[in-house]
């Protein structure tokens, strides 16, 4: 292996520019020995293109025309493969090949199997399991006469083939051919094919009844399995003292839940007429904003408008839409104000389900707490779904809540609506004493809006944290639906007293459907193809 | 010549004085083919003429500030403006002095002479008009009502004024800087209600049983400048600055309905003789209109166009004013 690898660090230079090609590349006939080959016909060994070659395909007319396609895959010789040969050995038998050739060419000096077959058949053998290799396999032995390199090896062929059973290489049968004579090799080809034909279909049908064979003693593995894993988690014990503990807890947890949470709509409701200091800082800073930064322009400006507009009414206008959008914008600071109180609300209430046990069911806090609950709990209970779902969707932003509301006070920025038109003689300080008073009254109109907003957010706050606690505490049914959560998530919510593993039942229960699954994907019938 | 006396209530500045400017200066347009006259005598025809161009010149700004300055008034420092109403061309049948009343006198700070003189001033009057202002009770939800317009002095005030009351009064309430809110019938409706509850006590006393017949209440909001609007308050030094704006750049001094009290003052009167009355100041009356009885067809001509819409309302007291 190291060898191999050392062979392409070392001749990387030569095939490297491959790798950065696309693939698959198609070559000429007179290529193909350069990418697959190490030596040239005359031995040089200066080919390393093979290197990068993963696969070869090799198309070309067939003249048996009658036989149909034929694909022959050559394998790399056993010893002299390259990375990751062997396993693709095994996977082009397993999946791609009717038929396997064993190809050998006996010394002519003394011959004998040696490991090196017994071990690519082995490897062969082992390829696919379900029907043996020796129902689709030939041993070749290419017999070369006294004219070639090798010389004439027909004894030792003759030897071979006498002594391989011997070896325990079993092939549907031993042939001696010279290869190097087309016609002979043709003959070879030709009693392949001719069995292949006679014996395809039994050796498929006998290949699905070894395969249908293993699928059931797979599927059969896995029922037994399953059936452990049933008894895994062993069986709940629901001793005497289960319920009557649940019980007590539960209306401890019940009490605690109920007096936390009238206990935060008190204090909402005795603050919901208050103002929200949050947003009344944000506020102030918004309309000093707005006083400092008015956006409106001074005479010399007005002048230019006018020039590049063609009047004054123009240039009026315009900078009443202009003075408008630059007001309005300095208002989206109060989002911030806003939504930090509502966050501060929110975070409150999570607090009084978590000290109740509720925050060992997810690791998250404040609101995200209160979204996790929702997303949590089953359709099943529907009241506490709703209650969760109410509270953890609602936001309180500037859009939501206040710009519509203050929207009416900015009229008189608006051409339309303005209460200060243009005279018919107008001029830029008349234009400009406009903008400033229509600005001014704005900022005025928004400031005394927005002064009676302040209570809005405490408002808000508590009609929905009042909507949540309708939901969830007084609705009829809701304690049914605490009791039924609580039940199934005991173990989370009381570790102490009741058992780590064994009690808990959202584990159990989600193991339980798990395996469910597995045996509905791994009933009898599916695995059934063979009728 | 018989005097009626009215006095006026409200803090200084809040614009009496161009209440009366503008009664006088658009008394002729608005009393249309009526055959009356308003004369002012001498010291107030100054005064109000001083007013009448000081508002003009108020005019020739596109804003002013218009704010309270509290005049700790003496009575001696009493301000009086004395009209005579009658026929046109003729000599005055009937004097109407206004007592302007400032508010020094209803401090709490008052000796009991000085509140005995409040009440004597009250009692002897036939009408009290309470000049309101108008921002300070709709602007920023009233929060400067009750510093500026001071309801629950004025209410205290009444409340030993109207002891046992010997005849009917009239009170008229007048709303003034109301140009902004008498725009539309909906923020007149929402200006007569805030007065309503920006004055729920005095309204509650005016009907009590012991009050109730006795005393006519009218809401007269006035726009004795008619061309210029509440804009604004701003704060400085954490005072109140009330900023007022011209409708227009070229709109001019145009007073509406600054004439609508005196109506209902004569209203009253008339009415207060058709009922045979005869109590105080009221035997007087029944001498006037018995005398003149051209100068009664021009009072009665005059009284019936009083307005009660827009703003302008009789609260109690119909029959005290009910004259066809």
């Amino acid at each position: 292996m190291y060898e191999h690898l050392a062979k392409y660090h070392t001749h990387i230079s030569k095939y490297r520019h491959l790798l950065r090609e696309a693939s698959p590349r198609r070559i000429l006939r007179d290529e193909i020995r350069e990418y697959v080959a190490q030596d040239t016909p005359d031995g040089q060994r200066i080919f390393f293109n093979y290197l990068a070659v993963r696969q070869v395909k090799i198309v070309c007319d067939f003249p048996n025309a009658d036989v149909g396609q034929i694909a022959l895959v050559d394998m790399p010789g056993l010893g002299d493969t390259g990375v990751g040969d062997a396993d693709r050995l095994m996977k082009t038998l397993g999946q791609d090949v009717d038929a396997v050739l064993f190809v050998r060419m006996p010394k002519s000096s003394g011959d004998y199997w040696a490991d090196v077959d017994v071990r690519l058949y082995d490897t062969a053998h082992a390829a696919l399991v379900e029907l043996p290799i020796a129902l689709w396999s030939f041993m070749v032995l290419n017999q070369t006469d006294s004219n070639s390199k090798n010389g004439d090896n027909f004894n030792n062929c003759q030897d071979l083939a006498g002594d391989i059973a011997n070896k325990h290489i079993q092939v549907k049968e031993c042939i001696t051919a010279n290869c190097a004579h087309p016609q002979e090799a043709n003959k070879v080809l030709d009693r392949v094919l001719d069995y292949l034909t006679t014996s395809i279909t039994n050796l498929d049908r006998e290949y699905a009844a070894s395969c249908q064979e293993r699928l059931l003693q797979l599927q059969n593995e896995v029922n037994v399995e399953l059936e452990k894993s049933r008894q895994v988690l062993g069986k709940v014990t629901q001793t005497d003292s289960w319920f009557p503990l649940f019980e007590q807890l539960f209306e401890q947890t019940w009490n605690n839940l109920t007096s936390g949470l009238e206990g935060l709509l008190r204090y909402l409701k005795e603050r919901r007429n208050s103002h929200n200091l949050d947003l009344k800082q944000q506020v102030k800073a918004a309309i000093q904003a707005c006083r400092k930064d008015t956006g409106i322009p001074n005479l010399e400006q007005i002048e230019k408008r006018r020039d590049r507009v063609g009047g004054y009414p123009n240039a009026y206008y315009e900078y009443l839409h202009e003075i408008r959008a630059h007001l309005s914008q300095h208002f989206l600071l109060l989002d911030e104000g806003l939504k930090r109180s509502w966050l501060y609300v929110k975070s409150q209430l999570a607090n009084i389900l978590i000290e109740q046990g509720l925050g060992e069911l997810t690791d998250t806090r404040g609101c995200q707490f209160l979204n996790d609950i929702a997303n949590q709990l089953p359709e099943s209970l529907p009241k506490l779904k709703l209650g969760f779902q109410i509270v953890s969707e609602f936001d309180m932003s500037y859009r939501e809540l206040i710009q519509h509301r203050i929207r009416k006070q900015l009229d008189g920025l608006t051409p339309d609506e303005t209460p200060l038109q243009i005279s018919s003689c107008p001029s830029a300080t008349e234009i400009l004493a406009n903008l400033k008073t229509l600005h001014a009254e704005a900022v005025y109109g928004c400031e005394t809006a927005l002064e009676n907003l302040l209570c809005e957010p405490s408002q808000a706050a508590f009609a929905i944290v009042e909507e949540f606690v309708d939901r969830v505490l007084r609705a009829e049914g809701a304690k049914t639906e605490w009791r039924i959560l609580l039940e199934e998530v005991r173990s989370f919510v009381w570790q102490d007293e009741f058992e780590e593993l064994g009690d808990r039942t959202r584990l159990r229960k989600d193991w339980f459907d798990s395996i469910d699954k597995v045996a509905t994907a791994n009933q009898l019938n599916f695995m059934q193809f063979l009728n | 010549m018989h005097e009626l006396k009215i006095t006026m209530l409200g803090p200084s500045g809040v614009g009496k004085t161009s209440l009366l400017t503008a009664m006088y200066e658009q008394f002729e347009s608005n009393i249309g083919k009526t055959n009356l006259q308003l004369t002012p005598d001498e010291e107030s025809s100054a005064i109000l003429q001083e007013r009448l161009i000081e508002l003009k010149t108020l005019l020739e700004s596109f804003e002013s500030t218009g704010g309270i300055e509290g005049t700790e008034g003496e009575p001696e420092d009493l301000k009086f403006f004395v009209f005579g109403l009658g026929k046109k061309g003729e000599k005055p049948s009937v004097q109407i002095k206004f007592q302007d009343y400032p508010g020094g006198y209803h401090a709490a700070k008052a000796t009991p002479e000085k509140r005995q003189f409040v009440k004597n001033l009250m009692t002897e009057c036939v009408a009290i008009l309470i000049a309101v202002d108008a921002p300070a009770l709709m602007e920023q939800n009233g929060k400067w009502h009750d510093v500026f317009n001071r309801p629950q002095q004025i209410t205290d005030l009444f409340k030993t004024a109207y002891e046992n009351l010997d005849s009917p009064r009239l009170v008229i309430f007048a709303p003034v800087k109301c140009e902004k809110y008498l725009q539309d019938e909906t923020s007149a409706k929402e200006l007569l209600q805030r007065l309503r509850e920006g004055y729920t006590n005095l309204l509650d006393l005016f009907n009590s049983s012991a009050l109730l017949s006795k005393v006519a209440v009218v809401f007269t909001p006035v726009q004795t400048v008619g061309s210029v609007v509440f804009s604004r308050i701003e704060m400085n030094s954490n005072a109140p600055h009330f900023h007022f704006r011209k409708t227009t750049h070229f709109a001019e001094y145009n007073p509406k309905d600054s004439e609508q009290p005196l109506r209902y003052l004569l209203r009253f009167l008339l009415k207060l003789h058709l009922d045979q009355r005869s109590q105080g100041f009221i035997g007087l009356l029944r001498n006037l209109f018995r005398r003149d009885s051209h100068f009664k067809v021009a009072v009665n001509q005059f009284a019936v166009g009083c307005k009660t819409n827009n703003g302008f309302a009789m609260l109690q007291g119909e029959d005290l004013l009910k004259v066809n």
